[in-house]
């Protein structure tokens, strides 16, 4: 099992040193170098070969695009040495079993509270949250989903329920939070500079030495913030503050990481780089951790997610499976803009089974029997000669949740 | 990052990698680096000291203030730089792996880099003090205390500041002392005068014993001091001597700052070299002028027989000067037993425990800003600095009838606290209103009150509380429920610091 699960991950990083550009081949190397508990002399090559890779992109590739080239395949050459050497000198994984135990549970967790005029109540909820898979919170504004991960993350006192860490056997909050990594909604202002803070912080969660030093050059490296390294809050962006929160968080090697709308300051690339290497991270083999985490970018996190929770009004709607939600659905849900009128697609569709058209700005929803394919609906549209610009099948997203009739 | 080898220089970077590594508590403190610019200041402003000429004129303590007053800006510089780099970045510590006893160490760690940062004023002061105090040897202070003693056989019972009117006895046979003394080799006697001082009996009455105890007692010190000063042959019966002095000038200032309805032109006019010499060849020339050596050897060994002589011959024209006189040589054997022997001034015991509070609060309110969140924190301040207005206030209205001032300090310090922490959960509650604050001020002022109406009480009214019968039982009930009150209002505040260590969630 354990020579299957190294040719696994050496068949995938082969096929990553395929592709034009090494990124995602060298951020795939130090994670496959973390999982197979090589030697540090090994660790430290493949860090340098990360390295090379980063200095590499940071040289403008038009500037002298031969020697770019050329510097590339020789990185390349030394990824595919280094996999060899892996082959031959890696350790098998200690236990790679180690994914999906429950990190934490919660029973009829729930907090009220009491304002003048208004009072807020999250309904109680029984939760289980497992190492290596990823759990997206999804809801409107205000309905709930910041109380649901500032109770999980300790920071705010439940009224009711209890909340487990059956790892630990312990319910004291200041062990448990010594494996919970929690990246707020409003990242705290931090001072000192980058490397500092890593350093710093790794040092206080006991990486001390030289361990520190691989640590924090590892995550640096790993998430891509090499030339950020001297700098201080005020020199870097707001997408990079949030990566640089990660790698804090990261560093020590959290069980369970909880995030507050992170994709919120990200723009489309970085959102997709950010969950990809979440999903990358939280199923090592080494350090699985289970990740709860908010967002309003709601495909994103569905395609990401193992598991949906979907908070309306306090009441949690959904929560289960990603792959469980809509399989008792009774109807089929089509996401649709394009440059007809409202009137034109109830009249384009009228004749199929069960259809219903709801307006919700400038996108249409619409509702038909379960029984017609979805790729129906776009069929008998471009046959009426009506133009689609945009079409997404929600029927099993918590996107038809947000429905303002639910 | 190219980084200035003076303030960064390698050893220090090479240690500060160090301590992130191993010990992250220590080195978010960075004392080293703290400690470090203070020793580089110390060496700087002690080798500005060093070239200082000083002279005889510099005798005078108050004579460094501005100087001294440069090194705290730049002591509270430092201290200020250290508060944004060291404890803005521990507040973002994220629960780490710190023990109960880290929070200890971490606090006295902070105290012992404050102290280290304000040594940067003593460095300079310390130099100075030093430089001074050994302008006049030891030697020659020994003589000169023994002069004295000679001198001050001819002055007793004459040195009534608030009384020139009353019998203010002084002979003319004093004259050859004080010619001497005028005439000494010793530089700073021609400078400034000499003399031991006392209190006159007449002066403290019935009245004045009543309401000033305290003024007797510095009486019966005066009178074992002087009594004292006969023997004093060795150094370190001169040490203890000086001390002895030191310790009365202290009350004798107390009394005379209580009397500021005293001409403060006259208690401060300074009489120079040239008018004393002035004053003496004057009396030279009207009075005639016993031989000095035999009268004041007999006077040594028989203080009755020199009183005596001295009330048969009163020179009245000389009386107003010898005073001032007097006084004179008070105020230097103190500034000179202080610069020699005792450590006050900067250095005193009350400045020591003074300063060693003031840096003790900046830690406590460091700790309090580790634990608190930001706004919290400037609530915090902005009643640090609301409060002790108040308190102002009140302390001024009671002041004249009442001297309880260290029992309404106490006061101070309870309803501080009380308000502060009254304050956070009121934040935290999201219960801030006009009412509030209105009831958090109305319990103050009765915190605030209720003792001083106590002593009001205790003391019948007079204000007089060590003389009143009863007073310390009655003390020790009150300072039995204020410090009920005190930890009653600590309570919450410790509450949350603990909620805060042991990362509980907040309500």
């Amino acid at each position: 099992m354990e020579e299957q699960f190294l040719n696994k991950r050496l068949d995938e990083l082969w096929q990553l040193t395929q592709d034009p550009d090494l990124a995602r081949a060298t951020r795939r190397m130090l994670d496959v170098g973390t999982d197979l508990f090589l030697s540090r002399d090994l660790e430290t090559k493949i860090l340098n070969i990360r390295k090379k890779y980063n200095s590499l992109s940071e040289e403008s590739v038009d500037h002298n695009p031969d020697s770019y080239q050329e510097q590339m395949n020789n990185l390349r050459a030394e990824i595919e040495l280094v996999c060899t050497e892996v082959k031959e000198k890696s350790k098998v994984p200690a236990q790679p079993s180690v994914i999906n135990k429950v990190m934490l549970t919660t029973e009829g967790l729930g907090k009220v509270y009491e304002g003048k005029g208004r009072t807020f109540r999250f309904e109680p909820l029984t939760l289980e949250l497992k190492t290596g898979e990823i759990t997206g919170v999804v809801g409107e504004n205000g309905n709930g989903k910041t109380t649901l991960l500032r109770m999980l993350a300790g920071d705010l006192a439940s009224t009711s329920g209890t909340i487990n860490f059956p790892q630990y056997h312990t319910n004291e909050w200041y062990e448990a939070k010594q494996k919970i990594g929690y990246i707020p909604q409003r990242i705290d202002t931090w001072f000192g500079t980058l490397s500092d803070n890593l350093k710093f912080t790794a040092s206080i969660h006991g990486i001390k030495d030289e361990e520190n030093d691989y640590a924090v050059d590892y995550i640096i490296e790993r998430l891509g913030l090499n030339k950020f390294r001297d700098l201080t809050w005020k020199q870097i962006s707001g997408g990079y503050r949030l990566r640089f929160e990660l790698a804090k968080v990261l560093i020590r090697k959290p069980q369970l990481l909880i995030l507050d709308e992170p994709l919120a300051n990200l723009d489309i690339n970085a959102q997709q780089l950010f969950l990809q290497d979440l999903k990358y991270l939280s199923q090592s083999i080494r350090h699985p951790f289970a990740v709860i985490l908010s967002s309003q970018q709601l495909h994103e996190v569905e395609n990401i997610s193992d598991n949906l929770i979907f908070i309306k009004n306090g009441n949690t709607l959904y929560s289960g499976a990603r792959r469980d939600f809509g399989k008792d659905r009774s109807t089929n849900c089509i996401e649709l803009n394009g440059q007809f009128e409202k009137q034109e697609l109830i009249a384009a569709i009228k004749d199929m089974e069960g259809a219903t058209v709801e307006e919700t700005g400038t996108i249409y929803i619409v509702n038909f029997a379960v029984n017609i394919a979805p790729v129906e609906l776009l069929k008998t549209l471009l046959s009426k000669g009506l133009m689609v610009n945009y079409y997404r099948d929600i029927s099993d997203s918590t996107r038809k949740l947000f429905k303002k009739d639910m | 990052m190219k980084k200035n080898i003076l303030l960064y220089p390698r050893f220090l970077q090479r240690f500060d990698n160090y301590l992130v590594k191993k010990y992250p508590l220590m080195w978010s403190i960075r004392a080293h680096y703290f400690l470090y610019y203070s020793l580089l200041s110390c060496l700087v402003l002690s080798a500005l000291a060093m070239i200082t000429p000083i002279g005889m004129a510099d005798l005078d303590y108050h004579s460094h203030e501005v100087s001294i007053s440069i090194s705290s800006i730049l002591a509270v510089t430092v201290t200020c730089f250290w508060i944004y780099k060291t404890v803005i970045f521990d507040k973002q510590r994220q629960f780490g792996k710190r023990k109960i006893t880290d929070e200890y160490i971490s606090f006295f760690l902070s105290y012992a880099t404050l102290v280290g940062m304000w040594f940067i004023i003593f460095s300079y002061a310390g130099v100075l003090e030093f430089k001074r105090s050994n302008i006049v040897s030891e030697k020659e202070l020994i003589e000169d205390v023994n002069a004295a003693n000679l001198a001050q056989v001819f002055m007793l019972k004459t040195s009534d500041y608030n009384h020139q009117d009353e019998s203010d006895n002084t002979s003319n046979q004093s004259l050859p002392v004080y010619s001497k003394l005028l005439n000494t080799d010793y530089q700073y006697f021609s400078k400034h005068h000499f003399h031991f001082f006392e209190y006159d009996d007449k002066y403290i009455d019935g009245e004045r014993a009543g309401t000033r105890s305290g003024y007797i007692k510095g009486y019966d010190s005066a009178e074992g001091v002087r009594a004292k000063a006969f023997k004093v042959q060795t150094k370190a019966e001169v040490h203890a001597l000086l001390n002895d002095i030191a310790d009365l000038s202290v009350k004798y200032d107390i009394y005379n700052l209580e009397n500021s309805h005293r001409d403060e032109n006259e208690y401060f006019k300074i009489i120079t070299f040239d008018d004393l010499k002035n004053d003496y060849d004057n009396a030279i020339k009207t009075q005639s002028s016993k031989p000095y050596n035999s009268n004041a050897h007999k006077s040594l060994n028989n203080e009755t027989t020199a009183n005596e002589d001295l009330q048969d011959n009163k020179t009245d024209d000389f009386d107003q000067d010898i005073t001032t006189f007097k006084r004179l040589l008070n105020d230097r054997l103190s500034d000179i037993s202080r610069l020699k022997f005792s450590n006050n001034g900067f250095f005193g015991n009350e400045s020591l425990l003074f300063s060693s509070y003031f840096l003790l609060g900046i830690c406590i309110l460091l700790q309090i800003f580790k634990n608190v969140r930001w706004r919290q924190f400037i609530v915090l301040l902005v009643v640090a600095i609301l409060l002790p207005i108040i308190y102002a206030i009140f302390g001024l209205i009671f002041s004249s009838g009442i001297r309880a001032e260290y029992y309404v300090k106490l006061c101070y310090y309870g309803t501080f606290f009380y308000g502060v922490v009254h304050l956070i959960l009121a934040y935290d509650r999201n219960e801030y209103s006009i009412w509030n604050i209105v009831g958090i001020m109305i319990f103050n002022i009765m915190v605030l009150t209720i003792p001083v109406f106590t002593y009001l009480i205790v003391t019948e009214g007079e204000g007089n509380y060590y003389d009143s019968v009863g007073y310390k039982e009655n003390l020790y009930i009150i300072q039995l429920i204020e410090t009920a009150f005190f930890i009653l209002f600590m309570l919450p505040l410790l509450k949350r610091v603990y909620e805060r260590i042991y990362a509980l969630p907040r309500n």
